[in-house]
């Protein structure tokens, strides 16, 4: 090593970056800086990188995944933030950075805007839509609580379940409903009902009220995708009226307080028992009309003509039976009148034809006395025989003479 | 679940009973058959009512222990 002090002192490279790195660290090791991010992009790995910038300058950050827990928004370009970190240096490129430890944004509250993020980011995946919305069952069976054992919460929904809607099997999953771990433990209660008791009719989730501290699991994104994915209802009740948590959103109902959801699941029995009866007593009135507008057929049926004066039934066949009876002789009068006339027709054309109609121009027929058979020739007979001529009118016996 | 049973079709027969109402309101029926219907209503309404008269309480706290669900009775909830 070179001992004389004007000599300048030769680094290699690795030594200056590895000086300026310990320089770093011990002087910039616990500070402050706002600024804007831009060039925001996260890995797979957890870490997310960034340039911070103002109007004049900029510095490269990095939020390494051991941090970023505790940073409940996501960082994104534009947005104004305080950060708190150290500087440090990456020796084997000599990039100068900052290495965040937290960060708040500027212009509002952490969880404020963690919750605006997921909100807008579930919002645009259609996670809180109207038609993905299932209906609760109007009489179930069985509700499943998630909530603490510990609080008013349980114990205001077991009274109201109770009361309003007995003989029913409420089965109570105890969850952690703030701090480390209770996002996960919800999620997880939601996911075992559906997938070990999936006939459960409906979930109440929530807790009584707290600071929006209190109350951050119901904004953490795991329990949004299990109230999404369940298969069974859901019902949200977390806080006060006036909190509103994404797992309202996403839930199939919100209720205002963990009383209200227990109301909203189950019916009030005095009411349900109340339509049973009203039921029972429409049933009757309609039974009883039904047979007051059978009686008042009966009765017009009964008042009809012919049942008031059977008689008449038979007058009335008679008048038929006479009508016809009265007709009848014409009908056959005409009837052999047509046929006489047929008859006198077919008489004439047999007229015409006949032999007799020749006798009457002054034809005779002469025929054999005895035998009777038509003489055509003169020689068929001789003097002394007889003959009988037919005239047009009348016959002749006479005898040959020659 | 079984122990439920009981309690099972609720709301199938409340169903059933408005059909009921609705099918004597049409008013389209005989007198048998509407008798009929009467009567089926009536042992409906009775049932729904004896259901809700003798539903007893039940609530259970799960535990998870090796992946698997266990139910006992909740402490201190006798009323």
């Amino acid at each position: 090593m070179n001992s004389d002090p004007t000599t300048p002192r030769i680094l290699t490279v690795s030594e200056l970056n590895s000086q300026i790195h310990d320089l770093l660290e011990n002087s910039f090791s616990e500070l402050w800086v706002e600024g804007e991010i831009s060039n925001c992009k996260s890995y797979p790995s957890g870490h997310t990188y960034m340039t911070l910038k103002d109007a004049g300058a900029q510095i490269k950050a990095v939020l390494f995944k051991g941090s970023a827990f505790r940073v409940k928004f996501q960082p994104a370009d534009g947005l104004k933030v305080l950060v708190r970190g150290r500087v440090s240096s990456y020796a084997p490129r000599g990039d100068l950075q900052l290495i965040l430890s937290s960060m708040e944004p500027r212009d509002k509250g952490a969880l404020q805007l963690a919750f605006e993020q997921l909100k807008a980011k579930l919002e645009a995946e259609g996670l809180f839509a109207e038609e993905r919305k299932k209906p609760l069952p109007p009489y179930p069976k069985s509700v499943g609580i998630v909530t603490s054992l510990q609080g008013a919460a349980v114990r205001d929904m077991l009274s109201v379940l109770q009361r309003r809607w007995p003989g029913l099997e409420i089965l109570i999953y105890p969850v952690a409903v703030q701090g480390e771990g209770a996002a996960a433990q919800i999620a997880g209660a939601i996911e075992d009902f559906n997938e070990h008791l999936p006939t459960t009719d409906v979930l109440l989730v929530g807790r009584g009220g707290g600071s929006i501290e209190d109350l951050w699991a119901f904004n953490e994104e795991i329990v949004a995708r299990a109230i999404g994915g369940s298969k069974i209802p859901i019902v949200s009740c977390v806080g006060h009226e006036t909190d509103f948590t994404i797992a309202d959103f996403v839930a199939d109902r919100r209720a205002p307080t963990p009383s209200a959801a227990a109301e909203l699941a189950v019916p009030e029995k005095e009411a349900v028992s109340d339509a049973v009866l009203g039921l029972a007593d429409d049933m009757e009135s309609e039974m009883l009309e039904i047979i007051r507008r059978l009686g008042e057929r009966l009765s017009r049926a009964a008042e009809h003509p012919f049942l008031q004066s059977p008689h008449r039934m038979y007058e009335e066949r008679i008048r038929r039976v006479d009508e016809l009876y009265a007709r009848l002789p014409d009908a056959v009068r005409r009837a052999l009148l047509n046929a006489e006339k047929d008859l006198q027709l077919q008489a004439e054309k047999l007229d015409a034809i006949s032999p007799l109609k020749v006798l009457s121009r002054g034809y005779a027929i002469a025929t054999k006395s005895p035998g009777g058979e038509i003489l055509r020739k003169a020689s068929e007979v001789k003097a002394g025989d007889k003959l009988r001529v037919r005239l047009h009118e009348g016959q002749i016996d006479c005898e040959v003479t020659s | 679940m079984s122990k439920t049973a009981k309690k099972e079709g609720f709301e199938e027969s409340l169903s059933a009973l408005e059909e009921i109402v609705r099918g004597l309101e049409a008013g389209d029926k005989g007198l048998e058959e509407s008798l009929e219907l009467f009567e089926k209503g009536i042992t409906l309404a009775k049932t729904l009512s004896k259901q809700l008269e003798d539903a007893k309480k039940k609530v259970e706290v799960l535990t998870k222990e090796g992946g698997k669900l266990s139910r006992k009775a909740l402490e201190g909830n006798d009323d």
